[in-house]
């Protein structure tokens, strides 16, 4: 993931309306490298020992 | 003294509440309805992501989730950290904006289970299969069906 990500603390609701966006991209980041994950195991279930 | 302090606080109240005019109180509401929604998107992303990796644990088991080359678990344990840290913040600050209980509440349930899949993905990491396992049944505990 290449993104810069503000941590400032936000003091006042604009700002925290945009960290909140903030999370919802990496969150979304998250759940496409499971999706990727998912991809690749369902490919090569052979490979897994359950 | 506490009788003068009160009685500035309830005129300081009154004043604020005079001052702040319309156009203030529609875009606060507006800012709230933002807030209540946004927060529910992150909460449903980490749910979403909860699900999927427990249907990955279950359906591979921990030997087929070690294989995975890229995103790997290193990748994927520092998205969660950063994740973590963005609530954190969220609800840390959460109180000083006077965001309502409701979205605090939810917002501490999503970071709730960002941590026990940041202790599954450890656990992983580490090699160690009975923390994987009790991480998962953890997991699974709190995930929403």
């Amino acid at each position: 993931m290449n993104t810069t990500i503000n941590l400032i603390a936000p003091t006042n609701k604009k700002e925290f309306i945009q960290l909140l966006d903030e999370a919802i991209c990496i969150g979304k980041a998250l759940n496409d490298q499971l999706d990727t994950i998912g991809q690749f195991l369902e490919e090569n279930a052979s490979l897994s020992v359950l | 003294m506490i009788h003068y302090y009160t009685c500035y606080m309830m005129l300081r109240f009154i004043m604020k509440k005079k001052i702040m005019s319309e156009e203030d109180k529609v875009l606060n509401l507006f800012d709230e309805a933002e807030i209540k929604q946004k927060v529910f998107k992150v909460w449903e992303t980490v749910f979403a992501a909860s699900s999927k990796v427990i249907s990955h644990a279950n359906n591979f088991g921990f030997l087929g989730m070690e294989i995975i080359p890229s995103p790997n678990i290193h990748e994927m344990l520092a998205a969660l950290q950063i994740f973590s840290s963005i609530i954190d913040i969220l609800i840390v600050s959460a109180e000083d904006l006077e965001v309502s209980y409701d979205e605090v509440r939810l917002m501490l349930n999503a970071k709730e289970q960002l941590t026990r899949m940041e202790r599954l993905a450890t656990a992983l990491k580490a090699n160690n299969r009975s923390d994987f396992n009790l991480a998962l049944q953890d997991l699974e505990r709190q995930a929403v069906i």
